[in-house]
C-alpha cells in the first residue's frame, strides 16, 4: 500500500488479522498528459521525443507547483539543489540501449521496460491479453506505467 | 497529535507550500477588494464612499507591491524568476502571474493613482522645498499642465482606466483562485468555484481592510468619521459577504452531498486537524459572527458609537476569517494524503526563510508602505476631511 510515516522508519510488521499485504512498487508514470509538465511555469519540465518526462535542473525555479500537481506523489524537491526531482526512467541508460536500473535489478523480471512506440514490441500483445491497470485512471493522465493484476484498493 | 497519521506518500510528509503561500492570496485579495471598493465611487458613482476612494487606491498599491515577495522568498531559485517573463510556459496557470501582476500594477493601479493625484503633485512640487520638492517634481513626470482642459482629460482617462481596472482586479484574484482550483490531483482545491470564491472573499477582505483603515486613520488624526460613508461601505461589505458565504456553503454542501471518494478523508480532516482554523475561526468567528453583527446594523437603528464599534469588530473579524480561509485552502490542501489514507501536520518555522517571523514582517510591510504613501500622497486635505477625487474643475 503506502509508506507509513513517509517510509522514514521502514515498514511495520504485516497485519496478521486477516488483512491482505502486498507490495506495489511506484515510480513516475511518465504520463502522456502529465499534469506536472502542464503546470511548470517556465517549461523546465518537458517531455522528450521518446516520451520521457524530465526536468531541466538549470531552469527549474523550485516553485513546487509540479509536486502539487502530480496525482501520484512522484515528485519531490532535492534538498541541496532546491529544484524539483523525479524518476528519469534512467534516461542516460535507455538512450544507450540499456534498460533502467530498477528493471535490471529486479530478480524475477516482474518489472519490464517496453517501447510503446515500437509496434513490434511484445508489450502490445501483453496489454491485449492481460488484465492491466494504471494508477488513478480517473485522472486521465494516460499514464504509461502498467500494472498486471493490480489490486483495486491501490491508490 | 503525531506528525503523521496513517499513510502518506513520501513527498507529502513535509508541506510544499508554507505560510508564505497563504499570505500571497491574502495580500492579492486585499488589493483586488480595495480596488473594487475604489471603483464603486469612480465608475458606479456611489457618492457616499468618496472619502475612502484615495485611501483604497493607496492601500491596493501598498499591498500589491508586497504581494510577490512571499512568492519570491518561497522559490528554491528566486534568481530564476525572471524566466517566468522571458520564457513563460503557456499551458501553466502560474506562468501568467507575472504578466497579470505587471498589467495590474503598471497599467491600472499606478496610472489611476497618478492621474488622480496629478493636480496635487504639481501643486506640491511648486509649494514644497528641498528633497520633497525633488520627489514631487519627479512624480510629475514632466507634466505640469493643470489647466481645466488638462484636468478634464485626466478625469476621462482615469475613468477609462478604472473601467479597465475592474475586470483586471477580477482577473488578478480570480486567477489566483484558478492556480489552486485547476490542480486536479488535489480534491480539496479542484473545483471551478475556487476562482469565484477567491474573488468574493477578496472583495470582502479588501472592503473590510479599507473600512478599518479609514476609521483607524481618522481616529489617529482626531478627525470625525463620515458615518454616511462608513455605513455605505459596511452595507457593501455585508452584501458581498453574504454572496461569499453562500458560495462557500454551496461548495461545502455540494461536497457533502456528492460525497465522492475524497469525502471521508476530507471530512475527517475538517473535524480534526482543521477544526480550529476552519470551523471555529473561519466559519464561526470569521464569517457567521461578522455577518450577524453587520446584519444587526442593517436591521436595528443603532446609535453612531455602537455602529462604529460593530464595524470595527466585524471588520477585524472579517480580516481574520479571510486569512483563515486562505490558510485552510493552502495548508489544509496539503494536510491529507492524495491516497486518502493519511494526514500530516504543518510545522511552521520561526526564524526561517518561510517562517512565522517572515510572515509577520510581510504582513506589516504593506502597512509601513501605506504609511509612506499616505505621507507622500495625502488622501485627505489639510483641513482634515478626506479629499474627494478631483472633479473636472
Amino acid at each position: 500500500m503506502d509508506s507509513p510515516d513517509g517510509g522514514k522508519n521502514g515498514f511495520p510488521p504485516g497485519n496478521q488479522s486477516g488483512g491482505k499485504n502486498f507490495f506495489v512498487p511506484k515510480l513516475c508514470n511518465h504520463c502522456v498528459e502529465s499534469p506536472c509538465t502542464q503546470v511548470c511555469p517556465v517549461g523546465a519540465t518537458f517531455v522528450t521525443p521518446d516520451g520521457v518526462v524530465l526536468i531541466d535542473q538549470k531552469y527549474c525555479l523550485g516553485c513546487r507547483y509540479c509536486v502539487q500537481a502530480c496525482p501520484y506523489g512522484c515528485r519531490f524537491i532535492h534538498p541541496q539543489k532546491e529544484t524539483a526531482e523525479k524518476c528519469t526512467l534512467c534516461y542516460h541508460r535507455i538512450t544507450k540501449g540499456l534498460t533502467t536500473a530498477c528493471c535490471e535489478s529486479c530478480p524475477t523480471g516482474a518489472r519490464q521496460l517496453a517501447d510503446l512506440k515500437d509496434p513490434k514490441d511484445p508489450i502490445h500483445e501483453f496489454l491485449r491479453t492481460h488484465s492491466i491497470q494504471v494508477l488513478k485512471p480517473y485522472m486521465a493522465t494516460n499514464s504509461k506505467v502498467f500494472y498486471n493484476g493490480l489490486d483495486g484498493s491501490v491508490r | 497529535m503525531p506528525l503523521v497519521d496513517g499513510f502518506m506518500y513520501p513527498n507529502e510528509v513535509e508541506l510544499q507550500w508554507s505560510v508564505l503561500i497563504v499570505l500571497y492570496p491574502y495580500l492579492t485579495g486585499l488589493v483586488a477588494g480595495a480596488f473594487i471598493l475604489a471603483s464603486l465611487e469612480r465608475v458606479f458613482r456611489v457618492e457616499a464612499v468618496k472619502p475612502t476612494y484615495r485611501l483604497a487606491l493607496l492601500t491596493a498599491l501598498a499591498f500589491l507591491l508586497v504581494a510577490p515577495l512571499p512568492l519570491q522568498l518561497h522559490l528554491g531559485h528566486p534568481e530564476r524568476s525572471p524566466e517566468m517573463y522571458l520564457t513563460p510556459h503557456r499551458s501553466s496557470a502560474m506562468a501568467m502571474f507575472g504578466f497579470v501582476y505587471l498589467w495590474y500594477l503598471m497599467a491600472v493601479l499606478v496610472v489611476e493613482i497618478w492621474l488622480d493625484y496629478r493636480r496635487d503633485i504639481v501643486l506640491m512640487s511648486q509649494s514644497s522645498h528641498g528633497w520633497k520638492r525633488l520627489i514631487y517634481r519627479v512624480l510629475t513626470l514632466g507634466s505640469d499642465n493643470i489647466s481645466e482642459r488638462a484636468l478634464q482629460i485626466d478625469e476621462r482617462v482615469g475613468w477609462l482606466v478604472t473601467v479597465i481596472g475592474i475586470p483586471s482586479a477580477f482577473l488578478l484574484h480570480g486567477y489566483v483562485g484558478f492556480i489552486f482550483g485547476s490542480v486536479k490531483a488535489n480534491p480539496w482545491w479542484s473545483t471551478p468555484l475556487m476562482p469565484v470564491v477567491f474573488l468574493f472573499s477578496a472583495m470582502v477582505s479588501g472592503i473590510a481592510a479599507v473600512m478599518c483603515l479609514y476609521m483607524f486613520l481618522n481616529w489617529l488624526r482626531r478627525v470625525p468619521i463620515d458615518m454616511r460613508c462608513v455605513d455605505t461601505v459596511a452595507r457593501y461589505l455585508f452584501y458581498t459577504f453574504i454572496i461569499d458565504f453562500s458560495l462557500e456553503m454551496l461548495d461545502l454542501i455540494h461536497r457533502i452531498y456528492e460525497a465522492d471518494e475524497s469525502f471521508r478523508s476530507l471530512d475527517f480532516m475538517v473535524h480534526t486537524r482543521l477544526f480550529t482554523s476552519q470551523v471555529l475561526i473561519q466559519i464561526l468567528a470569521g464569517t457567521v459572527l461578522p455577518i450577524a453583527l453587520l446584519a444587526l446594523t442593517q436591521v436595528l437603528k443603532l446609535p453612531e458609537a455602537a455602529r462604529k464599534s460593530i464595524y470595527s469588530v466585524a471588520g477585524l473579524l472579517t480580516l481574520i476569517g479571510i486569512f483563515a480561509m486562505r490558510w485552510n485552502v493552502v495548508i489544509g490542501g496539503q494536510l491529507f494524503s492524495k491516497s486518502f489514507l493519511g494526514y500530516t501536520t504543518y510545522k511552521m518555522g520561526f526564524v526561517t526563510r518561510e517562517g512565522l517571523l517572515m510572515a509577520i514582517f510581510l504582513s506589516i510591510l504593506p502597512l509601513l508602505i501605506l504609511g509612506v504613501l499616505v505621507k507622500l500622497l495625502p488622501p485627505w486635505s489639510e483641513k482634515g476631511a478626506m479629499l474627494e477625487p478631483q472633479p473636472p474643475a
